[in-house]
């Protein structure tokens, strides 16, 4: 018996000749990503925060394998890895992440060329919740200080040198969450403070000289900046219930803007904590997506969509569309050029970024994480498949795949000088995506399993 | 290189997006979708179908012809019963999963979802689950799922998977919605309205006739939301297809079915469907029926045992979660009437007997562990907290119910004022008297 197989149907050979002719029209292909508007420059522009230099999924790395062998691309390095969401951020060769262990959360700090640990610090107690254990925020690395959140309050800046504390705040204590969430557990709401129902999940995001972060505490204490030198608090803003996703921060019409997603709706804050502008949204994990040079794309999953805001330089949004057809679940979309790719549920989808005209869709991946880097799309299944594709609208040719992890695979990649990093809640690996010497086996030396 | 394709390659040449557009334009009606975009700033839009082609064909030849592929209605009316094993991964974990069919819409689903064991069952009439999950049931015995899970449970059971297969002698109604593209699939749509009020639309390959994917609404998590299955791997297994893949996106759920072995004709013992009795009324259930009873009661410790015939009427509700017991006799001469329940206690996994008679007017509950070695059910109020109080000291009461046959059993009250040295007050003897089955 031969397996049924879709057919997919035959272009019109006539109306194909008309849009053949109408292509330019309708924008070329742009595998580069436009600059961002922000304030760093190319120089550190590596992936030292959740989701890249600008939380967007993007790297700037370039030269990077176009197609992959049969076996893959070479593995530079793979050690055990403890439970844990927390994605990794590299700065200066070494990699940072989270995890856990029987009893505690750990911050902790890799040689990125060798995979060896170079130091630990202890993070908070071992957060448990039915999704999966261990901690989910991801470290911020600021030149010599790294910054991270434990599922359970505690925010610790440490020396990215040697892990010893500069200072630490616990936001349990600083900020308490005293109201009911809306995502309360079966059960009885455990009196006093609180702790977020899935655990302190945003990532510290810098703004200049302050570190910003997402309390859940309310009237007027949902987010808070502290001094990120010191921890101490520089301004508090809004009353809003804890979301679950970090904020980013973007460049619009000459002001930056704080973006978040807290609750059910988008804000935006001014670098000094000032509200400029919020709009009704749904409840999400996934991070808003920064459409230059004034739009932002949000994407829920269940059948909130996606919608995609124009900021006014007056103040306010405006929608532009909605869509039901990218559903954004704990992965977050990506923009290559003119167009957005991300997870529809378990199918991959093109939509273009002007009018949400929904390019191509793919299945048969799963869910997944997708990245994006020299015009390469890079998704991380969730079962722990690499695979590599051309980004464009015109369809999803994948190009190279690997299984490199198994199990629940649901953080976000890393990408930085070539090589990609992932994790499950077993392991952390190392992958070269740069083009191999010829003779190069993909099993690099030392890979400790 | 080494790549091997997904299982579909889904995209859209420009030509096509041109004629889609053009298409649109053309084509009034919600069909027209233009690729799941609204531009206002409310309400969720119907995604599917894509895009709708001029040409239609009736609903019931687009079914007959499914029908046709999928091996034809002679073969499939001689199919009375399903087994289906493989792999079931949700929430990106892998498991085992069995699902038994039985015409006409019996069934079961046993699988994995968050590394805890889900069933699902429809009895023919009604659904049931066994779902610890803490988004859903939670709890560690089958319960009734809420009415919109009940409603899918329902259409998840029409045979095969397919109310199609009799639509007509179902009661399911068929309207044609003419030819679509999924996602780069070249499909014949059909809505299914069934007959429990659900509305489907199922999509059939314009080239082969099969079913490509299903799309309705489901229950998920507290929301109605989109659910898409889909289908490919079709199998030949005795003369009819079956899909040997399936693709589920419902809500933030995505799971993903490897059949591995599928059986046809397979005998399926019947409590396989229905609603499993909690077992310490599994272990009662021969106390169903009606009893004459002959009653032992004394109105004081030091009077005269008085003897007196009487009648009961045991009944079960809610699949056996429950007995009701009324019984009538003679205390001391005078009309007595006793109702009774025995439930199993899934928290603390004991029998709970709670008793109210017509002379206290107190309800007062009986609990005790598992069946005892020698037969006996014992329970009492020593630790419930209803023990009648005399005016200042406690006294504790005691049941037993001796073993129970299918035709006769015995029960013994008692009285402790220390929950230790028991003094018996009353006993009953119970004799079918509904004709009964044979043995004791």
């Amino acid at each position: 018996m031969t397996p049924f197989r879709y057919n997919i149907p035959a272009p019109l050979t006539v109306l194909g000749l008309a849009a053949l002719l109408l292509a330019p029209c309708l924008g070329a292909e742009e595998t580069v990503p436009q600059p961002h508007s922000m304030t760093l420059d190319k120089a550190s522009a590596s992936w030292h925060q959740f989701r890249g230099a600008w939380r967007s999924g993007y790297a700037t790395d370039t030269g990077l394998a176009r197609s992959w062998p049969a076996e893959g691309p070479k593995v530079h390095w793979k050690r055990p890895l403890g439970e844990g969401f927390s994605s990794l951020s590299i700065a200066d060769g070494r990699l940072f992440t989270s995890f856990s262990d029987a009893d505690q959360e750990i911050l902790v700090a890799f040689d990125t060329t060798s995979g060896e640990e170079i130091w630990r610090r202890p993070l908070g107690p071992k957060f448990e919740e039915f999704f999966g254990n261990g901690p989910r925020s991801t470290p911020t690395v600021d030149g010599s200080i790294v910054y991270a959140l434990g599922s359970r309050g505690r925010l610790l800046a440490a020396s990215a040198e040697d892990g010893s504390i500069v200072w630490q705040v616990d936001l349990q204590q600083a900020f308490p969450i005293t109201q009911p969430q809306t995502l309360t557990p079966v059960g009885a709401t455990p009196p006093g403070p609180q702790l977020p129902v899935y655990g302190y999940a945003g990532s510290p995001l810098l703004v200049d000289d302050l570190l910003v972060v997402e309390t859940g505490a309310r009237n007027g204490r949902s987010f808070a900046a502290l001094d990120k030198q010191t921890g101490d608090r520089r301004w508090t803003a809004l009353d809003t219930e804890i979301g679950y996703s970090s904020p980013v921060l973007v460049e619009i019409d000459g002001r930056r803007q704080i973006i978040a997603l807290p609750g059910k709706e988008v804000v935006a804050l001014s670098p000094e904590g000032e509200l400029l502008w919020r709009h009704d949204w749904a409840w999400t994990t996934s991070q808003p997506l920064f459409v230059p040079p004034n739009r932002l794309l949000v994407s829920a999953e269940n059948d909130a969509g996606a919608l995609m805001l124009q900021v006014r330089p007056q103040g306010g949004v405006q929608e532009i569309w909605r869509s039901g057809r990218l559903k954004n679940a704990w992965n977050s979309s990506v923009r290559v050029g003119d167009y957005i790719y991300g997870f529809d549920n378990a199918t991959l989808r093109c939509l273009r970024a002007a009018d949400g005209q929904l390019m191509w869709a793919q299945r048969g991946l799963g869910k997944g994480n997708v990245i994006h880097a020299d015009g390469l799309l890079i998704v991380l299944t969730d079962k722990g498949k690499v695979v590599i594709a051309e980004a464009s609208e015109q369809g999803f040719e994948a190009s190279g795949e690997m299984q490199a992890l198994s199990g629940r695979c649901w953080t976000p990649p890393a990408l930085a000088e070539g090589i990609l990093y992932a994790r499950n809640h077993e392991h952390l690996i190392a992958l070269d995506l740069r083009p191999r010497a010829a003779g190069e086996s993909s099993d690099a030396e030392g890979s400790r399993r | 290189m080494s790549w091997t394709p997904p299982r579909q390659s889904h995209r859209w040449p420009i030509s096509s997006l041109l004629f889609m557009a053009l298409t649109c334009l053309a084509l009034p009606g919600p069909l027209a979708a233009d690729g799941g975009i609204t531009r206002a700033p409310d309400g969720a839009e119907s995604v599917i179908p894509e895009t709708v082609l001029p040409e239609t064909v009736a609903a019931e030849t687009v079914i007959a012809q499914a029908i046709v592929a999928l091996g034809g209605a002679e073969r499939w009316q001689a199919i009375d019963s399903m087994e289906l094993r493989g792999d079931y991964s949700t929430f990106s974990t892998t498991y085992p999963f069995r699902i038994l069919r039985q015409r006409p819409n019996l069934y079961r689903f046993e699988h994995y979802e968050a590394d805890m064991q889900v069933i699902v069952a429809f009895d023919g009439s009604k659904a049931w689950w066994h779902n610890q999950l803490p988004l859903f049931a939670g709890v560690t015995w089958p319960t009734a799922p809420a009415i919109p899970y009940a409603r899918g449970f329902e259409a998840d059971a029409e045979f095969a998977g397919w109310p199609f297969l009799d639509a007509a002698e179902r009661g399911h109604r068929l309207t044609s919605l003419g030819n679509a593209d999924l996602e780069g699939i070249d499909t014949r749509a059909v809505e299914i309205g069934l007959a429990n009020g659900s509305v489907e639309t199922w999509h059939f390959d314009a080239a082969t006739s099969l079913p490509v994917a299903r799309i309705a609404r489901a229950a998920w998590v507290g929301r109605e939301v989109e659910s898409r299955t889909f289908f490919d791997d079709y199998r030949q297994v005795d003369g009819v297809l079956l899909p040997f893949h399936l693709e589920i996106e419902r809500g933030n759920l995505f799971a993903e079915m490897s059949v591995d072995d599928a059986v046809l004709n397979i005998e399926i013992p019947a409590d396989s469907f229905s609603f499993p009795r909690p077992p310490l009324l599994v272990d009662l259930e021969n106390l169903v029926g009606t009893w004459q009873v002959i009653s032992k009661t004394r109105p004081m410790p030091n009077l005269p045992w008085f003897e007196s015939p009487g009648m009961a009427t045991i009944e079960a509700d809610f699949d056996g979660t429950i007995l009701r017991e009324k019984l009538h006799f003679l205390f001391a001469g005078r009309p007595r009437q006793v109702h009774r329940t025995y439930t199993h206690d899934r928290f603390t996994d004991q029998l709970k007997i709670v008793h109210i008679d017509d002379l206290t007017h107190h309800p007062n509950i009986f609990v005790g562990a598992a069946q005892q070695q020698d037969g006996a059910f014992v329970a009492s109020n020593v630790e419930s907290g209803t023990a009648w109080g005399l005016g200042g000291p406690v006294m504790f009461e005691r049941q037993t119910l001796n073993p129970v046959g299918k035709n006769h059993f015995t029960m013994v009250w008692e009285q402790s004022p220390d929950g230790e040295h028991w003094l018996e007050t009353a006993s009953f003897d119970y004799r079918r008297a509904d004709g009964g089955t044979s043995g004791n």
